[in-house]
């Protein structure tokens, strides 16, 4: 990767992570070509104000890696990172969008999944339920199967369940709370890296940056920005993924969110957004829809056999633990395990922990 | 004047021979006893001179030397108490025949001159007979113990007198009778039942394919689901123990001073559950005196680890060596000692720390770090000795109450038995096989040829459902059983799938 020189000055910038964004943005916009301040390290004191103050622009200024951003550059190539400046020509248009753009953005992966013509969040809190899981692996599949960008976080549940449709088809963006050595979290380092082989990795933050907290809010307005619109599969009362439908909603992008019943923790977020302003969204058609394609389903090609779709009905109707379905099919423990069994396989139920089945189709 | 008598000490599950040499001679009275005897040993003088006294004989005012022969052994306990008293009383007394060595003499003796039992009785007396002993006497509290032996002559005393008396020739004590293991029509009634359990049918299910085929298990399920009701039940479904196994049951016991005297045999399987605090040496095995540890005292029967990830990990990966071989060896520097160790290992853990993860009714509070933390505890090596990994549910109010009729424990006892001879007809050629669980990778490829069906199977649920790939043989392990169970020469697809269904913590994100 070739960085003109505005954009080496606009790296370097962005490597002082004790700089906030709008005392960056007022360098960048006070020396209208940044570059020029690898040429003339005191124009940089012309920035002093009440936003960057004298202190900040010495250190500045006394910066060993002046002539060029070299280390800084090099850091990221070091790692494979690409970097995307808000002076870049490749910089991703629909950040633009949102009320305060990063000034870069690393990348690392399949970068052209950024200028897709279409992109879609699918987004849900950690706690989601599986058979919610399995749903959001399924819409993620279908989404990107037909060339929609998918993109979420890299968090357990939803997100991961996101990923994890979406990867077999490589169109798959995470957009991550921190810098790639230092992923959060840390047991997703796996994910990470399939996530960075098939698809793209997107953070704000520097590689070597550690994610707190109060970066998740920032991280959700990117994805809100970088989508076309947002699926939000699951949310709990407090629940962050509500922050990324508020910054969605706010760009003017459609939100989804899936309808629960009474009393589920894990859904009480997703109600509490339909009731505002979200959309039911109970079939992929319905993204499909919004986005203005004509998404293709895929037939189920797996078709059950007679004892399979008895004990589906069950499952379908009701009957979820695996001692009811005993009681209603009438059947014995050691014929019904194996059939559960198929049925998971086939991905028509899914196994919650204590022998409970929710169905999915 | 010198006399001999011989006694015999434990050393781990073996008994060795001890020649008790007792001389007495002019000089000061000192009463010495030498040949490395050990604390209780030493302190054996004090009980021998009152119990000489308080039986109205006496107690020679000389010096007298006792030695124990072999000298560089060291010996333990107050199995020789008897032995002791017995030389010195014959220095001083007529009467007695010139030599008694042929007499095992067994026993503590309390400062009234009566005898007190011991423990350790069974594996000495196996040992004294195997090298030729025949003549035993013993302390009647031990009577029962020692009946089972075959081909020996055990005179039960309850005190010094009667030892003597005995060995004189007065008052001959009667022979202890024999017993026989197996009385007709005996059956046992273990403390509690499978029909006790309610609902559970997969669980129970579950503990039938793994008592049938040997399979380590763990319950997963919330706190108050009925995992440890469960697996107390585990004994009443196996297989009896026959008499080879309850002798070696008993022997452990024995040397561990766990027997009930009333008993005098371990018929029942043990059933051990050790707290999560249990320290590595009661677990395993050593001490100072190189004891046998639970895992020792659950042989031929179920060692359950109830709250599994909570016992410290080295704990649980000591476990392990003798998971596979089914023996401990205890290495301390004074001893070297080989305890069997062949248990079922069941344990029981939660979802999460908090017990609720997945419940629809109730908010699970751990964060998934934690969860994988708590999951992480019991390690993957550990966790490929576990066949089967089945989920418990928290029973509804309303099933238990039910009136339904739950098939009891009888029942399914009799199920296993038929399950048990298939596989012993199957691995009579194989040393060291048993059940399916024990079988290596070169005998599965044998034993458990699967058709192209049940192999196509196998990796679509591999690749739908995230197994990981440890759990390939342990699956075809379980499958086996389960077709064993269904009366079954091949394994069939519905068998696969059944056993894909007990790796609930295999199955692994991403």
């Amino acid at each position: 990767m070739i960085y003109s020189d505005n954009e080496r000055a606009i790296i370097w910038l962005d490597s002082f992570s004790a700089l906030t964004r709008e005392q960056k943005l007022k360098i960048i916009n006070v020396t209208k070509n940044p570059a020029a301040i690898f040429e003339n390290p005191s124009l940089i004191k012309e920035c002093a104000d009440e936003v960057v103050s004298e202190k900040f622009c010495d250190l500045l200024a006394a910066s060993k890696d002046l002539c060029g951003g070299e280390s800084a550059v090099r850091a990221l190539e070091k790692n494979g990172v690409v970097a995307l400046t808000c002076m870049s020509d490749d910089y991703p248009e629909k950040l633009l969008s949102c009320g305060n753009p990063p000034l870069v953005i690393y990348c690392l992966g399949n970068i052209s999944l950024l200028n897709a013509e279409k992109s879609f969040s699918v987004v849900g809190s950690r706690k989601t339920l599986p058979e919610i899981c399995a749903k959001a692996e399924e819409f993620s599949r279908e989404l990107s199967e037909n060339g929609v960008v998918v993109i979420t976080g890299l968090a357990e549940g939803a997100d991961t369940a996101a990923i994890k449709g979406a990867l077999p088809s490589g169109n798959v963006i995470s957009v991550l709370p921190g810098g790639f050595k230092h992923v959060y979290p840390e047991y997703h380092r796996n994910l990470f890296g399939k996530i960075v082989e098939n698809g793209l990795a997107v953070s704000e933050y520097p590689p070597d940056t550690v994610s707190k907290p109060y970066y998740f809010p920032d991280r959700n307005r990117l994805l809100a920005a970088l989508s076309d619109g947002v699926l939000v599969c699951s949310a709990g009362k407090k629940s962050g993924t509500s922050y990324t439908a508020d910054f969605a909603s706010e760009y003017g992008k459609n939100v989804f969110a899936f309808p629960y019943t009474l009393g589920v923790p894990s859904g009480e977020g997703c109600n509490a957004l339909i009731k505002e302003y979200a959309l039911l969204c109970d079939s992929v058609e319905d993204i499909f829809l919004s986005l203005g394609i004509s998404g293709k389903k895929k037939a189920d090609s797996v078709k059950l056999s007679e004892e399979e779709e008895k004990v589906f009905r069950c499952i379908k109707d009701g009957a979820e633990h695996i001692d009811l379905i005993i009681q209603k099919t009438g059947m014995k423990v050691f014929e019904l395990s194996p059939l559960l069994t198929v049925l998971e396989i086939k991905k028509y139920v899914v196994k919650n922990p204590g022998n409970v089945y929710s169905a999915i189709k | 004047m010198l006399s001999k008598v011989t006694g015999y000490a434990l050393n781990g599950l073996e008994g060795f021979k001890v020649d008790v040499e007792v001389d007495v001679h002019n000089g000061l009275p000192v009463f010495d006893i030498v040949g490395l005897p050990d604390a209780a040993v030493k302190e054996s003088r004090e009980r021998v001179r009152s119990a000489i006294k308080n039986s109205g004989r006496n107690f020679p005012v000389t010096r007298i030397t006792v030695n124990l022969a072999p000298a560089d052994t060291k010996k333990e306990g107050a199995y020789l108490d008897l032995a002791i008293a017995v030389g010195i009383v014959r220095t001083g007394s007529y009467g007695f025949p010139a030599d008694i060595t042929n007499y095992v003499l067994l026993g503590e003796l309390s400062l009234d001159g009566s005898l007190r039992g011991i423990r350790g009785i069974l594996p000495l007396l196996i040992s004294a007979a195997d090298s030729g002993y025949t003549e035993f006497i013993i302390p009647k509290e031990n009577e029962k113990e020692a009946s089972y032996i075959e081909k020996v002559n055990v005179y039960a005393a309850k005190n010094l007198n009667e030892v003597i008396d005995h060995l004189k020739g007065i008052n001959p004590l009667p022979v202890v009778e024999k017993r026989k293991y197996r009385q007709e029509g005996e059956s046992f009634t273990y403390p509690v039942d499978l029909s006790l359990v309610k609902g559970q049918a997969v669980a129970k299910r579950a503990l039938e394919i793994a008592v049938s085929g040997g399979h380590n298990i763990i319950f997963i399920g919330p706190p108050g689901s009925g995992k440890t009701m469960l697996a107390k039940c585990i004994p009443s479904i196996m297989p009896d123990m026959d008499f080879e196994e309850a002798l070696e049951t008993t022997k452990i016991h024995s040397v561990a001073g766990r027997l009930n005297a009333d008993e005098g045999i371990i018929k029942m399987r043990p059933f051990m559950t050790p707290h999560h605090t249990a320290t590595n040496v009661s677990l395993i095995g050593g001490s100072q005196s190189v004891k046998p540890g639970l895992i020792s005292l659950a042989h031929n029967g179920v060692l359950f680890l109830d709250e599994m990830p909570e016992y410290p990990r080295n704990t649980l990966e000591a476990l392990r060596q003798p998971l596979e071989d089914g023996v401990i060896t205890v290495s301390r520097a004074k001893a070297n000692v080989s305890f069997p160790a062949n248990f079922m290992l069941c344990g029981s853990m939660n979802p999460c720390p908090c017990g609720n993860y997945g419940s629809k009714k109730h908010v699970c509070k751990c964060s998934q770090a934690q969860i994988l933390k708590y999951k992480s505890k019991i390690s993957g090596p550990l966790l490929d000795r576990i066949d089967i990994q089945v989920e418990v549910d928290s029973v509804e109010y309303s099933e238990l109450v039910s009136e339904k009729a739950e098939e009891s424990s009888a029942t399914v006892k009799a199920r296993v038995n038929r399950t048990r001879a298939i596989q012993r007809e199957r691995f009579r050629k194989e040393p060291n096989v048993n059940t399916n669980s024990d079988m290596t990778e070169k005998q599965i490829k044998k034993y458990c040829g699967l058709t192209s069906e049940c192999e196509e199977l196998l990796r679509t649920a591999f690749d739908n459902m995230f197994l990981s790939a440890r759990a390939r043989s342990r699956i075809i392990k379980v499958a086996r059983t389960i077709a064993d169970m269904d009366l079954s020469e091949n394994i069939r697809p519905s068998h696969i799938l059944e056993a894909i269904s007990y790796r609930s913590l295999d199955k692994n994100n991403i």
